[in-house]
């Protein structure tokens, strides 16, 4: 188990018109080989920020970006774009959200798998290639390759095109595979599906997982450990087992219960986290989810003034300041109305 | 793809039909009297009369018509006896001014034209996409503003001014290039050169803006398609996702404006023909319009529309193959 993946103090933010975005703000996790890491929170919380820094895919004029990134002891912000180049889609892969829009209308299929091989195999012959590609067509479940390969994206189901774009994150064998909400655009069953096919390919070729997602269902079901974000931190990171069996922070706890699960009674109402997530322009002083948070109360003024910092309580890493006791006590009871 | 080919020509020679029949009626509802104007001096109304039968303007429109497009697909003879003058296939007409059967003054015209717009074609095109690409690459910075400035110069200049403006410095205050004198192509290329040069920078000038806007907007509306995003997370440089990715995704807008403005060129740059003395179908028309020249403003407006139906269908048929579901939808 080595670690592959170190993200430290990783600071992320975008010069706009309006002013400065603060999308990631102080992030630090690792991943080890064969691990799956899910991150988890709102939109605008930084998942997908960080998921495009890990790939070195931040570099417009307006992103400032601070911290260090290692992927296999090679640091994404300082190392030369060739270098970078070389890792991407080799070293880590990455699938995104909407494969109706992520795979190239103009060129056939196993054409664009064939380029992810092609770019770091340049010396690869013709044959090569296309036998690699129907190997990874193959492994992903694309029936009838030999036809398939020369048809375009158009000619394939949402769902197909997501085994596509899985196929050319695969070809390579990457260390890392990101995968930005890859079910979210995809139908129920369909979702089950290519689910199941990450977890089979993980199991064979020990790739360490990201999967950025606010479902926490396929959470529950596919990953290690969890990283909850909020407006642009992490506030808990924890195995996903205690994650939904004791959260340390209200934010995660709030999460927990706005998912109804086949235990809940039939017309017992849905919680939700009052409020929302605040603007990353002008986050709150102090704690960021406090002017939510329903346990302000236990604490006092402290939430308002002072940025908690992850600490371990129980199994759990978390950035909140409530006490041991004050947790139990959380977990024990309905959320108070802010 | 055979098939979405087949089909589109097809509808081609369908509306190239209708394109005939609409011209043919347009020209007989004119208000001009071709008997007349063919009468000459010393007219008399026996004589116009007389014209009119000979010319077969006394016809039924329809058979005037079904003339016509006999003319067309087997030559005919216009007056008779000692005057009889035929023209062969495709015969789209007699200029009784002139003396001259109309294809062949067209024939005539032609080859300027067609230097002019392809020569033209290939400046604009260069430089529109190739200013588009740098402006849409460093978009914001000072050479994306020169080129955009360029683009506004261009767009807001009149053609005539542009065309002055160039003789002046290239031919006049620098002496570049001698005087413009049209030479065909095969008979002497470096005059054929010299004298088109300026006008394919005075066209040029005028239509590169367009495309220069085209390709930038183009450009970096596909720089955001999650497709690029893709294929920058593949690890390939940035040359092949600029060019294989990006430009490609901005380039089918670019062929269908191209393919039309070649064609609308094709039947005749009136005014660029005239500030550089070029014989080709814009001055042809231009002429003939002054003369009251029916039979050859007739031949003029079927070919241009004819050259616009055709270059539609290679658009369509281009379209088609730069984009995979388009042929879907044949």
């Amino acid at each position: 188990m080595s670690e592959i993946l170190k993200v430290e103090n990783l600071n992320v933010s975008f010069k706009t018109a309006d002013g400065l975005v603060h999308a990631v703000d102080d992030l630090s996790f690792s991943l080890t080989t064969g691990e799956t890491l899910a991150i988890v929170g709102e939109s605008g919380s930084g998942k997908s920020v960080t998921a495009s820094a890990i790939m070195g895919l931040l570099n417009a004029g307006n992103v400032e970006i601070n911290g260090n990134i290692e992927v296999n002891k090679t640091k994404i912000l300082t190392s030369k774009d060739s270098e970078i180049r070389s890792i991407r889609g080799k070293d880590v892969a990455m699938v995104f959200q909407d494969p109706l829009s992520a795979l190239n209308p103009y060129y056939t299929v196993g054409d664009q798998i064939g380029e992810a091989f092609l770019t770091h195999h340049p010396k690869a012959s013709k044959e090569e290639v296309a036998q690699k590609v129907l190997e990874v067509m193959k492994k992903v479940g694309i029936p009838e390759v030999e036809k398939r390969i020369n048809s375009y994206p158009h000619e394939f189901s949402g769902g197909m095109r997501q085994r596509v774009v899985i196929a050319i994150a695969l070809i390579n064998d990457p260390k890392i595979l990101i995968a930005d909400e890859p079910t979210t655009a995809l139908d129920v069953t369909v979702q089950a599906q290519i689910l199941d096919l990450m977890r089979d390919l993980q199991k064979q070729s020990n790739t360490a997982i990201i999967l950025i997602t606010h479902d926490l269902g396929v959470v529950a079901e596919m990953v290690d450990r969890v990283l909850v974000m909020y407006a642009g931190r992490a506030v808990e990171v924890a195995k996903v087992d205690s994650i939904f069996e004791s959260p340390n922070h209200p934010y995660t706890k709030g999460l927990l219960s706005a998912v109804r699960s086949l235990d809940t009674e039939v017309h017992a109402k849905l919680e939700t986290i009052p409020g929302t997530p605040p603007s990353l322009l002008n986050i709150p002083q102090g704690c960021s989810f406090n002017p939510r948070c329903g346990f302000k109360k236990w604490v006092g003024k402290k939430c308002e003034t002072h940025k908690p910092e992850l600490h371990q309580i129980g199994s759990n890493l978390s950035a909140c300041h409530l006490s041991e006791q004050d947790i139990k006590r959380m977990n024990n009871e309905e959320i108070p109305v802010a | 793809m055979a098939r979405f080919i087949v089909r589109r020509l097809a509808f081609m020679i369908v509306l190239l039909f209708v394109v005939s029949i609409t011209t043919f009626l347009l020209f007989s509802v004119l208000p001009v009297d071709p008997a007349s104007l063919s009468c000459g001096q010393h007219c008399t109304p026996e004589k116009i009369e007389a014209n009119r039968i000979r010319l077969g303007y006394d016809q039924p429109i329809l058979t005037q018509y079904f003339t016509y497009m006999k003319g067309i697909f087997f030559g005919r003879t216009y007056g008779e006896g000692a005057q009889a003058f035929s023209c062969p296939a495709p015969s789209l007409g007699y200029s009784f001014y002139r003396g001259q059967c109309v294809t062949s003054m067209i024939a005539n015209a032609l080859p300027a034209t067609i230097s002019l717009t392809i020569g033209a074609a290939v400046i604009w095109l260069l430089m529109g996409i190739g200013l588009g690409v740098v402006s849409a690459v460093k978009k914001g910075k000072t050479l994306d503003r020169i080129s955009t400035a360029f683009a506004i110069f261009g767009l807001s200049m009149p053609t005539f001014f542009v065309g002055l403006l160039l003789i002046y410095i290239f031919i006049i205050w620098l002496p570049i290039f001698p005087f413009p004198s049209y030479v065909s192509v095969f008979e002497d290329p470096v005059s054929w050169y010299q004298t088109m040069f300026l006008p394919w920078l005075t066209v040029a000038i005028v239509s590169a803006a367009l495309y220069t806007r085209l390709t930038r907007d183009g450009m970096l509306e596909t720089m955001s398609e999650d497709y690029v995003r893709l294929a920058i997370s593949k690890g390939l440089s940035r040359k092949k996702v600029l060019f294989k990715y990006v430009l490609r995704g901005a380039i089918t807008p670019i062929v269908t404006i191209a393919g039309l403005d070649i064609a609308v060129l094709l039947g005749g740059a009136i005014i660029t023909e005239s500030v550089f003395g070029l014989p080709g179908m814009g001055r042809l028309a231009f002429n003939s319009v002054s003369d009251s020249d029916l039979p050859v403003i007739a031949g003029i407006t079927l070919i241009t529309a004819f050259i616009v139906v055709v270059a539609n269908a290679i658009v369509d048929i281009l379209y088609a193959v730069l984009d995979p579901r388009v042929r879907l939808e044949a």
